[in-house]
């Protein structure tokens, strides 16, 4: 141990310095700062960024307004983005009613904000230029089932939306704990388990949001299907579809958790879904044929196909039958009914037979998987660290 | 205001300035014992880095990126000349500090700050006492002076990076507590 120790004032400057140099350098050591004086570091900079907005709005040239709201309009929907998700989604209602006819600057100004916030554009070439394109893809897209030409920028458009309402969710979900994601499968079937006892949505969501996961419902017609994206190391799955089969809904979510084990741990990727997942899909992709046997193993403990074979044997080959084969076979096994009638119908689908009335009418539908899965999503939501329109937004979306 | 000007405002990357702002505002306060000063006036570490960027918007201060390219560093000096001009203005009971259109680097504000009265020979006796008791602190104080980094202190001496972090929480902690006393 030493006995004396001298610092000068110039030792001091040099460490402020350094200490200067650090928070410049690094974007770790300011929210440490931040969180030490007692300041919640989100919250701060949700306060500074909106002052800055506030300050933006207020000094912005108004020459730029003089272009109609309707020329706009053209604009973005001709770059793909869809005038019915601007209209629905993307702007509020009462901001809406009033762009009708006004001309008020402020009135533009915030409707305009809504579509730079969320479809990145720029506003000079939103106010100026003829036309606009959607040139900045929002993370890096995979696409394991390649779109084609034809809908290729309306994805692009509807991409900005669902990252900015992922973006929106994983920022609203700044208390949720980062958990361990299990090692596999089995680990994974476990946790559920011990739980809840049983497969159900409730039990997955559960199960998934305990993990740190986010996961949210979007009610929007077509497009995409469904999407997962890791947004700087949070995980966000995003349900898209309009059926109320919770079979559908927990086959959908168990694919899309897959991805988020397998494929996302680099940070700001996605994967994107753009047409109906199928547990029998053979024409598929690596990736997707891997996220669909996931689930396929998770719900059939690996005994699908062997399960569809002694349902066509019970019922003797004969379709009229197949109901209650479905019925007898899954209560005997211990599975549930709607899990192997989706399997079979989509199944028989394959093989070119229509089963889905009777499968349709096996569905476990109540309670409504939207509201369930909305449920577990605004018990974790705290608004108060968005701006305004990141909170319009949301709200827009998942009610 | 001009909207090439307003443009490049807009484009900045403010995420990142505004967490950097407040972490500055939030050392030169501590750093210089201000803390119980800006509450009797009513304030908080993180106003003056909401004046500066304020003042920039509004177009009382300018930014001429011809002669500072980095934003980020204006926007510092208009924080350092603010709480500088406050500590004057303080002392002095009138308004004559120095010209507010005018920014105060880092190396300049640590001078005068110095200078007015804020380092006292009693913090460096502190300081020093606190490290003849920890030597992790006295290790991290010394290594950081020298110019290197958390990363290079752990590549030289061996010291988990961990431990390293929590040093400097650790010593952030020691001067805000001497400094405020």
């Amino acid at each position: 141990m030493k006995n004396r120790i001298n610092i000068s004032r110039d030792d001091v400057k040099k460490y402020y310095l350094k200490q200067s140099e650090m928070i410049n350098s690094g974007e770790e050591l300011s929210p440490e700062i931040i969180a030490e004086e007692g300041y919640d570091p989100d919250q701060l900079r949700t306060e500074g960024l909106s002052l800055i907005e506030s300050l933006r709005k207020r000094t912005e040239p108004k020459e730029y307004y003089q272009i109609s709201w309707d020329i706009i309009l053209k604009k973005v929907v001709k770059a793909g983005i869809s005038k019915n998700l601007i209209e629905n989604k993307v702007i509020p209602n009462s901001l809406l009613q009033q762009l009708n006819g006004n001309k008020a600057v402020e009135t533009k100004q915030r409707a305009i904000d809504y579509l730079i916030s969320v479809f990145g554009l720029n506003r000079k070439q939103l106010l100026e230029s003829e036309s606009i394109s959607l040139s900045t893809i929002p993370s890096q897209l995979a696409y394991y089932k390649k779109p084609t030409n034809a809908n290729l920028n309306q994805i692009k458009a509807y991409s900005h939306y669902a990252q900015f309402i992922a973006k929106t969710s994983s920022k609203a979900c700044h208390n949720l704990p980062y958990n361990d994601y299990p090692e596999d499968i089995d680990e994974f079937r476990e946790m559920l388990i011990e739980k809840h006892g049983e497969i159900s949505l409730e039990a997955l969501l559960d199960t998934i949001w305990n993990l740190g996961i986010c996961v949210v419902p979007l009610t929007d017609s077509g497009v995409f299907h469904g999407a997962s994206w890791n947004i700087d190391g949070r995980h966000v799955i995003i349900l898209k579809q309009k059926t109320d089969s919770h079979a559908k809904w927990i086959f959908d979510l168990l694919h899309e958790l897959y991805h988020v084990f397998a494929h996302l741990n680099e940070d700001n990727t996605s994967v994107i879904e753009e047409t109906e997942l199928s547990p029998v899909a053979s024409n598929d992709s690596e990736e997707e044929l891997e996220a669909n046997s996931f689930a396929n193993q998770f719900i059939f403990n690996s005994s699908a196909e062997i399960l569809a074979k002694e349902c066509v044997t019970r019922a003797g080959n004969k379709t009229e039958r197949l109901k209650q084969a479905v019925i007898d076979t899954a209560n005997d096994i211990g599975i549930r009914v709607d899990f192997l009638a989706n399997y079979l119908a989509f199944r028989l689908q394959h093989d070119g037979t229509n089963w889905w009335g009777t499968a349709n009418s096996l569905q476990v539908k109540d309670p409504s998987p939207v509201e369930v899965t909305r449920r577990f999503l605004t018990k974790n939501l705290d608004f108060k660290i968005l701006n305004q329109i990141e909170s319009n937004m949301l709200s827009m979306a998942i009610n | 205001m001009d909207s090439n000007f307003w443009n490049k405002l807009s484009s900045q990357n403010w995420d990142e300035i505004i967490d950097k702002l407040y972490a500055h505002s939030i050392s030169r306060i501590n750093w210089f014992g201000l803390k119980s000063e800006i509450k009797m006036q009513g304030k908080e570490s993180k106003d003056f880095a909401h004046e500066a960027v304020t003042l920039l918007w509004e177009g009382k201060r300018i930014w001429d990126d011809s002669k500072e390219p980095d934003i980020m560093n204006f926007l510092k000096s208009v924080i350092n000349s603010l709480i500088y001009n406050m500590v004057k203005s303080k002392e002095r009971d009138v308004f004559t500090g120095m010209d507010l259109a005018e920014g105060i680097n880092d190396s300049l504000f640590i001078d005068l700050m110095m200078e007015e009265r804020l380092i006292r020979e009693d913090f460096i006796e502190k300081l020093e006492g606190t490290m003849l008791e920890d030597e992790d602190m006295w290790l991290v104080f010394n290594s950081l002076i020298e110019g290197l980094k958390p990363i290079d202190i752990e590549d030289k001496y061996g010291m988990k990076i961990e431990i390293i972090r929590n040093t400097q929480k650790r010593l952030r902690r020691h001067v805000k507590k001497i400094t405020d006393l």
